[in-house]
């Protein structure tokens, strides 16, 4: 979608009114018109980014710090009993704003919201065969930092680039749209 | 907390972990909400939410960036979900989960979307505002050492970290 019809960049801009409850320089906190529960929050880049994934992790990390405050908030000023911060990328996900976002959701008893799936035991077959595909990439992305049994296994992996990250956004995009 | 928790239980069982450093680790969940759950959580435990630093608090949503990232280049994803639930009540480990998403994997995470008047918005928004209507400055590392080193001191600084005190209510 282009930026300039998104209804989101227009609440960034005050060309649509809104309840703002917070706003700095990279970030605005909304009041969802129809929430999930009293005081529920969608917090947005002022950028426009169509996904979550696509922010700059500064950009990202600064919105959790947002995140943290805006959810000791409602516990202080609304007396939530708990948060369920949620972002979704991609239709399956949930997506369904061409903006990334997250939703700040404060908790109550009894309220309904559905954030807490049971949980599945994953075998340990399962778990090692996900850390040796996974492992590589966390290297390659980390270095030093990543804990591993000592092999020192020079990388062949091309690191994919942005363009692969862009082709994943436009088919998770497509996948809105339907 | 150690003794108990699950989350802490994990970290302390290397063979699950993706990343680690000083405050933050990244690691594949045993009980998962979908196939290739990770979770990124405090190397600590701190019993508040409010009491995670604000630069740890950053750096988790940075990893969590950055994990996320990685898994939808690395796996055949259709979708992702970043989730946080986190109870004020029980004194819980801060965890951030990333859900890869397939194709009928029958999660379901969701809300049914309630009517608000304009009056309950606006009586909300008002709330809100009287912690939000200045600009928010987080705590650094740096600060946060500064502030440590004058309480030691038993010196006041007027510095000191500032979010909080907004949420002295008259």
């Amino acid at each position: 979608m282009e930026k300039s019809q998104c209804i989101f960049c227009k609440i960034v801009n005050n060309e649509v009114a809104s309840y703002k409850v917070y706003e700095d320089k990279e970030c605005v906190a909304v009041l969802d018109i129809n929430p999930a529960s009293k005081g529920h929050i969608l917090l947005i880049p002022k950028k426009h980014y169509q996904l979550l994934p696509l922010m700059p992790d500064e950009t990202f990390a600064h919105m959790g710090q947002v995140a943290k405050w805006l959810s000791y908030a409602a516990m202080k000023l609304l007396s939530a009993k708990g948060v369920s911060i949620f972002g979704a990328t991609g239709g399956l996900a949930g997506q369904n704003a061409p903006h990334a976002m997250l939703h700040i959701i404060p908790r109550y008893e009894n309220d309904k919201v559905r954030m807490e799936p049971a949980p599945k035991q994953i075998s340990p077959d399962e778990l090692v065969k996900l850390k040796q595909k996974l492992l590589p990439l966390f290297k390659q992305e980390f270095g030093g930092a990543v804990i591993e049994e000592k092999k020192e296994e020079k990388e062949q992996e091309k690191e994919p680039g942005r363009a692969d990250l862009d082709m994943i956004s436009s088919m998770l995009l497509g996948d809105d749209k339907k | 907390m150690t003794g108990q928790c699950r989350v802490c239980s994990a970290i302390a069982n290397k063979k699950l972990v993706l990343f680690e450093d000083a405050d933050v680790v990244a690691y594949l969940s045993p009980d998962a909400y979908s196939a290739a759950h990770i979770v990124v959580t405090t190397k600590k435990h701190y019993s508040e939410l409010d009491s995670v630093p604000d630069y740890i608090m950053a750096w988790c949503y940075a990893i969590a960036n950055k994990v996320s990232k990685l898994v939808m280049k690395g796996l055949a994803i259709q979708g992702l979900n970043f989730l946080i639930n986190h109870d004020f009540t029980t004194k819980q480990h801060f965890t951030i989960n990333i859900l890869p998403r397939f194709q009928d994997d029958n999660l379901e995470l969701g809300w049914t979307p309630k009517q608000a008047s304009p009056e309950e918005l606006s009586q909300v928004q008002k709330r809100y505002k009287t912690a939000t209507n200045s600009e928010w400055v987080f705590e650094t590392e740096e600060k946060a050492a500064k502030v440590a080193r004058k309480q030691s001191n038993k010196i006041q600084g007027k510095d000191n970290y500032m979010i909080k005190q907004l949420f002295r209510l008259p």
